[in-house]
């Protein structure tokens, strides 16, 4: 840096006014602002979203229940055999009662 | 943008506040549209997403086209780079300059624009010749025959024997 260059640098420089460090300062402290209230818009956001959600579940399941078809009483009919069918039944044929057969074996001496 | 960002570029602000300032003051020559211009820069750097991987000379390239910008509106163009007020450096108090800072304005304010420009990016900015070459997206050679030109102009003003 040659001698020219030094004087000019010994130069004291006029500084920006407060005004333009007030009006900076403000810029960021505007976007800080914003910033915040677009995370608590989210935060609600989410929360009005997970209790849309539950609802829905629950909402769902109760439906299920309530409103599902009521399953129909079981009738029994009774009907007594009559004829053949009542012998058949009562008296069954001999051949039901069939003693079992008796086998013996013996060595031969 | 990221609290991140937010803070690396309010730490910029106040690391480079004077640099943006004395160059735009140098484009304009007008302290009020020079702080309009550096304040609308910085508006505009606060509503993007993800702030630039090089800020400096993006920062430094968006105050020149605010100030340009602003020069067409401006009417009164005589405030100076300088503070009048002081006439002795604070970090060399004991020496006084060599000149007057309203002489020193005046020379300066006989230059071309360009040679302005790039004595104040080189001197008060302390951009190499690189920087400002990319900045002004010039030749590195345009930059330092700028620079050399304006130099020696200003020589002619002062007086041998204060040099």
């Amino acid at each position: 840096m040659n001698e020219l260059e030094q004087q000019l640098k010994t130069q004291r420089l006029a500084a920006p006014s407060t005004a333009l460090d007030q009006r900076i300062s403000d810029a960021f402290a505007a976007v800080a602002r914003s910033r915040q209230s677009s995370r608590n818009r989210q935060i609600i956001w989410w929360w009005f979203s997970a209790f849309a959600a539950c609802g829905a579940t629950a909402a769902l399941f109760l439906s299920g229940t309530l409103w599902r078809h009521p399953t129909p009483k079981q009738i029994t009919y009774r009907i007594e055999a009559q004829g053949r069918l009542r012998l058949l039944l009562l008296e069954p044929p001999a051949s039901a009662n069939r003693v079992p057969r008796f086998v013996v074996t013996t060595h031969a001496p | 943008m990221s609290s991140a960002d937010l803070e690396t570029l309010r730490a910029f602000y106040v690391g480079s506040r004077q640099q943006l300032y004395t160059y735009a003051t140098s484009i304009t020559s007008n302290r009020e549209s020079a702080e309009d211009a550096i304040h609308d820069v910085f508006q505009r750097l606060l509503r993007l997403e993800v702030l630039p991987a090089d800020l400096r000379p993006y920062v430094f390239r968006s105050v020149r086209n605010a100030a340009l910008d602003t020069l067409r509106r401006t009417k009164v163009r005589s405030d100076s780079i300088f503070d009048a007020a002081a006439a002795v450096d604070a970090v060399a108090p004991t020496e006084p300059p060599a000149f007057k800072t309203d002489e020193l304005a005046q020379w300066l304010e006989q230059l071309s624009p360009d040679e302005r420009e790039t004595i104040v990016l080189k001197i008060y900015d302390e951009f190499t010749f690189q920087q400002i070459a990319d900045l002004r997206q010039v030749p590195l050679q345009t930059v330092a025959s700028w620079y050399r030109r304006g130099l020696d102009k200003l020589k002619t003003h002062i007086p041998t024997d204060l040099l």
